[in-house]
């Protein structure tokens, strides 16, 4: 039977070493053997705390103590104390361990018993998913962040930073489907410049940028926090008005963007002087879905340019 | 339970061996660690398993560590180390080192083996210390067992298993202040009759005396 515990506890897969209370060590299995390089008959009898000088600093020696003569039983993880028996050669690097010490009384003498579990591959597995949870969790906040940019430029004019179409068919449904529960009436302006094209031909492209910039900052100051200004692209813009009583209120506001044209562009100290054509259409009786009421906006659009530009025209006056 | 001379030198003498658990803990992870315990109650299990008088909230529900140790011969019990799991969490990230703001993810914190170890060894060193210092002042012997970890999803019912077999419950409310962070706790000692029966002797006595 002795012989048969001897060799289990040679097979066994942590090291096992026990010491007697003068802390010579009387037992050291065959597992401490291949890591240390150190045979049994060369440790036993040996003093453990020469050995391994690390387990006569206080604290250790508190514990083999507490465990010989106070009977306590101690833990340590090897996330906090790393190594206690190092390997034969410093070929591993970033050992861990964990260490039970327990008490064994035996006929009325006291042992220690001390387990060492190597736990290096499950630290570095640890470490390693760590790190891969950080990553995922990096990634995710970029992807979250360039949602949050790609939203934005799906939805807007990159040169002035207006609502593009997209975005403007979406506020028109929106306010649509409240002017239909509401009983509620709201205008869709079409507005395209006049004469644009000149000025990018003489000025180049970037200067007709700049204006564009400059004219949707000013249509903007002209309009409530409610309505939309959305640039189509080119020398386009459409606007929404919900919330319209009567013509009159859409005529101010057609008269007010009108007025503002006379005034110059300045741009590279220079100044130009431009003019637009707008056409509107009033939901409910121009269309009642986005699309049909900027179409007919367009119409309406078309005939100012066609009777001489500069000017607003209603698609319900169109003949 | 315990009358206010009672409450008062146990919870001196409680002090002092937590003291002695914080210094230890303070060399093991190299940093200054004041464990207190400002309040202690004694609870008396009714036979239907039920405590005599309301529990405090860390037996609400929800995700808790307990780290026991059963401790024998004369004076019988198991002490049991206990935080809400984001406050173990909380104070494995501190020992190692590391990241000290929690994120809950989903409700799931995540919780690796090595924290576990963390968790175990803090148990073990606190709950060593206690019984021990508690058996010195009873003048006796015990026998200690390792911690067993577990982390437990607690529902209204389940209060009753930690209570299930004991007579008594010395309950500490404990406080880890480690650097700035503070982590909150609680060390539960669950004693048989004879042991409490005992132990109120022992503080009558150092009360006369």
């Amino acid at each position: 039977m002795h012989q048969l515990v001897c060799l289990a506890i040679d097979k066994v897969n942590l090291g096992i070493i026990i010491i007697d209370q003068d802390f010579n060590i009387v037992l050291w299995n065959s597992w401490l053997v291949r890591w240390t390089g150190y045979s049994a008959e060369t440790m036993i009898g040996i003093n453990l705390l020469e050995v391994y000088p690390r387990f006569a600093s206080k604290t250790y020696l508190a514990i083999l103590n507490n465990a010989l003569f106070n009977g306590q039983s101690r833990f340590c993880s090897g996330a906090l104390h790393k190594t206690f028996i190092p390997p034969a050669e410093d070929v591993q690097h970033n050992v861990r361990q964990n260490m039970l010490v327990e008490p064994i009384y035996d006929c009325g003498n006291k042992y220690v018993l001390i387990q060492i579990t190597d736990m290096t591959g499950h630290y570095t597995r640890v470490k390693g998913l760590k790190n891969i949870i950080k990553e995922i969790e990096l990634e995710y906040e970029q992807v979250k962040a360039s949602e949050v940019v790609s939203i934005y430029q799906a939805l807007h004019d990159s040169l002035t930073g207006l609502p593009n179409r997209n975005l403007f068919n979406d506020r028109v449904n929106s306010i649509l489907q409240l002017a239909k529960r509401n009983g509620e009436r709201f205008a869709v302006m079409f507005l395209d410049l006049d004469g644009f094209k000149e000025i990018n031909d003489s000025f180049g492209h970037e200067a007709g940028d700049l204006i564009l910039q400059n004219i949707a900052k000013r249509l903007k100051l002209l309009l409530r926090n409610s309505d939309t200004l959305a640039r189509l692209g080119g020398d386009e813009f459409l606007l929404l008005f919900p919330g319209i009583k009567s013509r009159a209120d859409v005529i101010t506001i057609a008269t007010k963007i009108k007025n503002d044209f006379t005034q110059a562009y300045s741009f590279q100290e220079n100044e130009v002087y431009l003019s637009a054509s707008m056409g509107i259409s009033i939901y409910p009786e121009d269309g009642d879905d986005a699309r049909t009421l900027i179409r007919n906006a367009d119409i309406a659009m078309y005939s100012v340019k066609s009777k001489g530009k500069n000017g607003f025209c209603f698609f319900s006056d169109l003949d | 339970m315990l009358d206010s001379m009672q409450k008062d030198a146990l919870t001196e003498i409680i002090n002092v061996y937590i003291g002695k658990a914080a210094s230890l803990l303070s060399e093991m992870v190299n940093q200054r660690i004041i464990l207190s315990v400002p309040e202690i109650e004694l609870i008396a299990v009714t036979q239907e398993g039920q405590p005599s008088k309301h529990l405090p909230p860390i037996f609400s529900p929800g995700h808790i560590i307990s780290s026991s140790i059963g401790f024998g011969q004369k004076l019988q019990g198991k002490a049991f180390l206990i935080f809400p799991a984001e406050q173990a969490k909380l104070l494995v990230n501190v020992c190692l080192g590391e990241d000290v703001t929690i994120t809950e993810n989903e409700g799931l914190l995540e919780f690796f083996d090595t924290d576990f170890d963390v968790l175990k060894e803090i148990s073990n060193v606190i709950l060593n210390a206690i019984i021990g210092e508690l058996s010195n002042f009873m003048d006796t012997r015990v026998q200690y067992s390792l911690p067993d970890i577990e982390l437990i999803a607690i529902s209204e019912s389940d209060s009753k298993i930690i209570l299930k077999d004991s007579t008594y419950i010395l309950l500490l409310h404990t406080t880890f202040l480690l650097s700035e962070t503070q982590v909150n706790g609680f060390v539960l000692i669950a004693l048989s009759m004879n042991s409490v029966t005992w132990l109120l002797e022992k503080i009558d006595a150092l009360l006369e005396a």
